[in-house]
């Protein structure tokens, strides 16, 4: 606690440097990352971090050591080019951005899996200066390095405050901007840098997987509590420096679990965490926009609405008795029922009835009262009357719920109208009260009923945030109990597990002992290949086109990034199930994972609704907080099992072979036979639903109109994403897979114009990218998953540039003949 | 669930189209977006057997109307009757032609694919179209004029073959009652003839058309009836009738400041 306070209070002189660099790195993240959220540009900030790490590999390879500049140079140009990417993709061809930074995300983090582990195998490659980078290792920083990190974030906060007006008319209004002279090009470009050099210097500390968190979360938590710009920046900054220091302060003095991660805590999860925590205290708590302030506003809405109905009601029983200072009873004037005691009590207490024999009467200040909430109630329905021609028999329960809100102003301005057009008599006094336009005694009954107006909108927005339970899990969760199981093994790992990016690679062909007693089918140059390497290969490509088939309609329905958010959250719902059955049993561990899936569908889509938090932001949010929660889980449950964080990042496909059960005379790897499930479900899935998926898929709007829930069909497809990440966790682990699940889709998009030749193409590119990334991989010796990732990609931008119709070439020719004509 | 009908008949538990009867019953309903009111207690009955408009100025709540009666908005109070039926009854009934602008012209589907999708809601879950369906989609792309494009591509299509492929998708539902959200708008010349002729073979067959339209020129010659909407109901009736220059005044001759400012009021305090 001590060693913390000092850390935190910078005295300690060894990490000073490096606190203060955690510090304004937040500080500078958090300010650009504001822009970014405005701009709706959130996840491109989560493409740019993740494309990072090939960068640095690359500078690795170039430089041939670990020379931080120069790393994170070509961690810069890298960020730069899937930005670029992105932008081309979104402009140049017909699919979506959503898609595009998905296989942004997953390609480029494939090809820097691929080359970190080239570099691993080469003699002296420098491997825990690269590892540092994945999930962030302050402690690894060297104070020159912090020096750098400083200065590149003060100068990045200094470009914000030198371009904060153009910035802000860029976020705003672009259109607008544009119409003005502004360069809006250069301006959107110049904030993408600022994400870059922001991304790129935080990754030492925070690494290429979560540092968009640090960007987003500062940013949206500040909103809550602010609705200028510029007070947005000051919190946002608070709020990431404070993040930052605390979170680093705590990776470098919470004990580390005895035989987990022996090198300490991985600061980003840490310092994402204290973001989070930061963001769900100004989700409940901010004055006005948070979630308990909201509750306490509606709660006192309808205490206020209670008691104005039951003035209005005795003074109106009053009027038709014809003496105001009569006693009466709640009973006898209202329906207000139960609640009536609590009620009376209240209005006594503020002095605006007082007991009286036979019940209570009005104060002469109750009075007023009284006369003001009839007075509104009758002006109004007055007004909807004569003006909004709604009947007499209509109004008293919509004005029931209006008059309880609108302002003394409007209510004198009615007035002031209906008497200039002889509607009614002038007033005789600033409280006088109206003539009820319909029987009194009619329309009593009217009153009680809780679904007028205001009930009914509270109804509406309750209908449209409580999101169905997902009835398509059930099902699913009968058919598929089986698939956790893998991932159950995967988080247990097998003795041989190869441990973290950081020990020397570990390929099955690194050991012929066990190789060896296995048959030779055939050999490629003096490569032999066995069992293990078909199963593997088998393995991939079952894994490849299960997750490329119902990428389809995660692409169709540009719900990719919903697709990458929860492959990433299903970290901690293994994680958990697996701490608290202390078991690899697959039920629990199916369930855990689905759950959170499920929730971070839901959560993404409540945060979006109830906190006006833009969709990209909240599942920005969402989801790398759930995955920092998942890797510090895990890192907790390596005490009990020997387990593996670089599981979580590329899978551990090579070693599938490993574990098998029989299946018949055969021994196949457990963690083909779950996915050639998950393969045969969600075949069945799309065949027995293809009707529903396209129209719900093309036309949601029809699809409810006909009675097809868009709803249900939605939070289904999002149950089996969820499920065949899970199904996939074990071969590619968790970040790799939006590649798998996205690529092939938009790949067999540009190919085609029918879904069922979109499916069978997705099905084709995703099988041949797998065997052939197994092929590569096996060849240079990397990263299986890592290498089909990095094709999936590169098969995508080849298709993209040449496809017959859709491609860019192909677009640019049929254009130019049109074109022609015109110039002669 | 009725079966797959290839005859534009009414059959079955289908109610006849008599042309006294009522086929929407709008009962005062009130319509919310985000907490902000749109539509305030709107009470009209739409004739059964009749082509219909609904005619306002922009932001008056028509298309929200329509949504409404599809069950595409939660309603914050009253109810809406088809035929005298609570929609999930109705659904089979209804047909629906939305904006163009709403849909993502680059899915790959071709047109006889999106008219395919007509049939989906008789078949109900999980069951495939068959080639009564297929034939039923191909004659309903026959009565706009747009055979010989079945296999193309929809982004491939003029802006008004488009909507012909979206009126051919609703014919194929077979419906008793059409909601069309500004059929008219962006079409040639051609396509707005060959809308009409299709609207008018409707009435004949006995089916009610009720459309959002925003060309009061061609109200009178194209529709029977009128309904005329800015926030609330100004009026509704028979085109003769309603469809008169003082109606017209009041529907856009100004927004109703204290309506719009209740309206204010109303999200303000957060409800």
């Amino acid at each position: 606690m001590d060693q913390f306070l000092r850390l935190l209070t910078l005295q300690d002189t060894n990490t000073r440097v490096v606190m203060l660099g955690t510090t304004v790195l937040g500080i500078a993240s958090a300010v650009v990352g504001c822009f970014a959220v405005l701009r709706k540009r959130s996840l491109v900030g989560d493409a740019v971090a993740h494309a990072a790490l090939p960068g640095i590999c690359l500078a690795y390879l170039v430089v041939g050591e670990r020379h931080f500049a120069a790393l994170l140079l070509g961690a810069m140009l890298a960020g730069v080019t899937a930005a670029a990417f992105v932008a081309a993709v979104r402009a140049l061809t017909r699919v979506k951005e959503d898609a595009a930074i998905g296989m942004a995300i997953g390609g480029f983090f494939g090809l820097g899996i691929v080359l970190s582990r080239l570099i691993q195998g080469q003699p002296g490659g420098d491997r825990a200066g690269l590892d540092s980078f994945i999930f962030g290792k302050a402690a690894s920083m060297v104070s020159g390095d912090a020096r750098l990190i400083l200065a590149v974030a003060l100068a990045a906060l200094a470009a914000v405050a030198l371009l904060y007006k153009e910035l802000k008319l860029l976020c705003f209004d672009r259109d607008f901007a544009a119409g003005q002279g502004w360069p809006t090009l250069a301006l959107d470009l110049a904030l993408m840098a600022l994400v870059c050099l922001c991304t790129v210097v935080g990754l030492p500390a925070v690494g290429v997987v979560l540092m968009v968190a640090l960007l987003v979360i500062p940013a949206v938590a500040a909103r809550f509590w602010t609705s200028t710009l510029s007070t947005m920046l000051v919190l946002a900054a608070i709020f990431g420096g404070a993040s930052g220091l605390v979170g680093t302060a705590l990776s470098a003095t919470v004990p580390v679990p005895a035989g987990a991660l022996s090198r300490g805590w991985p600061t980003g999860p840490l310092i994402v965490l204290v973001a989070a925590g930061i963001f769900g205290v100004s989700l409940l708590c901010a004055p006005r926009r948070g979630l308990l302030a909201d509750l306490w506003r509606r709660a006192a809405l309808r205490r206020r609405v209670a008691l104005q109905n039951l003035l209005r009601d005795a003074h109106e029983w009053l009027e038709h008795a014809g003496s105001f200072d009569a006693p009466w009873r709640a009973q006898t004037v209202s329906r207000s029922g139960r609640a009536a005691p609590r009620l009376l009590a209240r209005l006594a207490a503020q002095g605006l009835i007082a007991p009286a024999a036979g019940g209570f009467v009005l104060t002469k200040d109750g009075r007023l009262a009284a006369a003001r909430v009839v007075r509104s109630h009758r002006l109004w329905e007055l007004y909807l009357i004569e003006q909004a021609d709604i009947a007499a028999d209509h109004v008293d329960r919509d004005a029931d719920q209006i008059e309880h809100i609108l302002p003394q102003a409007v209510i004198a301005e009615l007035e002031d109208r209906l008497v200039a057009q002889g509607r009614l008599p002038a007033p005789a006094g600033a409280h006088a009260v109206p003539e009820s336009p319909h029987p009194i005694g009619a329309a009593a009954p009217m009153r009680g009923r809780t679904l007028g107006l205001l009930g009914g909108l509270m109804l509406g927005a309750s209908a449209l945030l409580s999101a169905p339970e997902p009835a398509g899990a059930a099902p699913h969760a009968a058919a598929q109990a089986d698939p956790a199981a893998q991932a159950g093994s995967a988080v247990a790992a097998p003795s041989a597990t190869p441990a973290s990016a950081a020990e020397p690679t570990a390929e099955p062909a690194a050991e012929p002992g066990r190789r060896s007693h296995t048959r030779v089918w055939f050999t490629v140059g003096d490569y032999q290949v066995r069992d293990d390497d078909l199963w593997t290969a088998a393995t991939a490509a079952v894994c490849s086109v299960a997750c490329g088939l119902i990428g389809c309609f995660l692409v169709l329905r540009r719900m990719s990034l919903l697709g990458d958010a929860i492959s990433h959250a299903i970290l901690p719902g293994l994680a958990l199930a697996f701490m608290l059955t202390h078991s690899r049993d697959p039920l629990p561990m199916l369930a855990g994972a689905m759950t959170v899936g499920v929730l971070t569908a839901v959560l993404s889509a409540g945060l979006n609704r109830w906190g006006k938090v833009p969709e990209d932001a909240s599942m920005g949010v969402v989801f790398t907080t759930l995955f920092a929660l998942g890797v510090v889980l895990v890192s907790l449950a390596a005490r009990d099992v020997d387990l593996d964080p670089g599981c979580v990042l590329y899978g551990l496909i090579e070693f599938t072979p490993l574990d098998t059960v029989a299946v018949g005379p055969v021994h196949v790897p457990r963690a083909l036979a779950w996915l050639a499930l998950t393969l045969a479900m969600n075949t069945a899935l799309i065949v027995l639903f293809y009707k529903e998926l396209t129209i719900v898929c093309f036309d949601p709007a029809l699809a409810t109109a006909m009675g097809i829930s868009a709803t249900l069909v939605h939070y289904g497809l999002m149950t089996t994403v969820a499920i065949t990440s899970v199904a996939s966790f074990e071969a590619v682990g968790s970040i790799l897979v939006i590649a798998m699940l996205v690529a092939p889709g938009a790949t067999a998009h540009l190919l085609t114009d029918s879904l069922g030749r979109m499916l069978c193409w997705a099905a084709a590119i995703a099988a041949g990218c797998a065997l052939a990334g197994y092929a590569l991989a096996v060849w240079i010796d990397t990263s299986v998953a890592g290498m089909i990732a990095t094709l999936s990609l590169a098969v995508f931008v080849l298709v993209a540039l040449g496809a017959p119709r859709h491609g860019v070439i192909a677009s640019r020719l049929r254009s130019r003949p049109l074109a022609a004509p015109a110039q002669q | 669930m009725t079966g797959p009908q290839t005859t534009p008949t009414p059959v079955g538990d289908r109610p006849a189209a008599d042309a006294g009867g009522v086929s929407v019953e709008v009962h005062d309903v009130t319509v919310a977006y985000h907490r902000r009111p749109v539509l305030w207690d709107i009470d009209v009955s739409l004739p059964a057997g009749k082509l219909v408009a609904i005619v306002g100025p922009n932001g008056a709540g028509k298309s929200t109307l329509l949504k409404a009666a599809l069950g595409l908005v939660p309603l914050a109070s009253g109810r809406i009757e088809i035929f005298g039926r609570p929609l999930r009854q109705a659904r089979t009934l209804i047909g629906y032609v939305p904006q163009r602008e709403t849909v993502d012209w680059d899915f790959p589907i071709d047109a006889l694919g999106v008219v395919m999708m007509g049939r989906y809601g008789r078949l109900g879950w999980v069951r495939r179209p068959g080639a009564a369906d297929r034939a039923a989609a191909l004659e309903a792309l026959r009565k706009v004029g747009m055979q010989d494009y079945a296999s193309r591509q929809i982004s491939q299509l003029s802006g008004g073959q488009q909507q012909r492929v979206f009126l051919a998708r609703a014919l194929a539902q077979d419906a008793m009652l059409y909601f069309m959200d500004e059929p008219f708008a962006g079409v040639d010349a051609a396509t707005e003839r060959a809308i009409v002729d299709v609207l008018r073979a409707l009435r004949s067959a006995g089916r009610t058309v009720v459309a959002v339209h925003h060309d009061l020129q061609t109200v009178p010659e194209y529709f029977d009836h009128v309904a005329l909407l800015n926030m609330r109901l100004v009026a509704a009736g028979p085109v003769a009738e309603t469809f008169t220059r003082a109606n017209l005044q009041k529907t856009y001759g100004g927004r109703l400041t204290i309506l719009d400012e209740a309206t204010d009021a109303v999200r303000r305090q957060g409800l």
